[in-house]
């Protein structure tokens, strides 16, 4: 069964700012759980590249997501405004691994509290992506 | 705050959101301080929650707060 995704509420306004859109982010998710493994760093953690549809925007955006295969929910967590490459810091890597563990970690009833309270925004699938 | 860059600005932010409602603990918090904000600000976090601790500890000593 293919997860829900979620973007975080700050990664909500810079896919906005950079007009990264819901379908974009929900094919980068189905294209990991059928095996791509591109910017995988490990554990459920990715960093992917995505362009964005914003005015002046030619240049690719990078996105941090935490992604479990076989799990129930991927979740957006940051990105990276200027990237030219799929690797992180060591310092980046750390943080953003606690955080998608830390993500992870959170039963069904608090997370459904977490996206009522606006932490989380379930993005939209189109017909025909979720199978 | 100052932070090592955008991006860890906004896992820093996620975190105080997700700390706020409870879904991940002191030390988690303290551990994304760790890896998020400068090394001079994280050094300064940790002083001000020693301060608060200690200010604390000494009014409790000192009979002005009942329990910690």
């Amino acid at each position: 069964m293919a997860a829900d995704v979620y973007v975080m509420r700050e990664f909500e306004s810079f896919a906005r700012k950079w007009g990264i859109s819901d379908s974009a982010l929900v094919d980068v998710v189905r294209r990991i759980e059928a095996g791509d493994k591109t910017g995988c760093h490990g554990g459920a953690l990715y960093k992917r590249r995505l362009k964005g549809e914003a005015r002046g925007s030619r240049d690719l955006r990078g996105a941090v997501a935490a992604i479990e295969r076989n799990g129930s929910r991927a979740v957006y967590m940051s990105g990276f405004a200027k990237d030219n490459k799929e690797t992180l810091s060591p310092r980046e890597e750390k943080a953003f691994r606690a955080q998608s563990k830390q993500i992870m970690r959170i039963p069904d009833d608090k997370f459904e509290q977490a996206v009522v309270a606006g932490l989380f925004r379930k993005v939209e699938e189109r017909n025909g992506d979720k199978s | 705050m100052k932070y090592v860059n955008d991006a860890l600005r906004m896992a820093h932010r996620n975190a105080e959101a997700m700390f706020e409602h409870g879904l991940i603990s002191v030390e988690e918090m303290k551990e994304m301080d760790r890896d998020c904000l400068t090394p001079v600000y994280a050094a300064l976090m940790k002083r001000g929650q020693q301060a608060v601790t200690g200010a604390l500890v000494e009014q409790h000593q000192g009979g002005l707060v009942p329990a910690l």
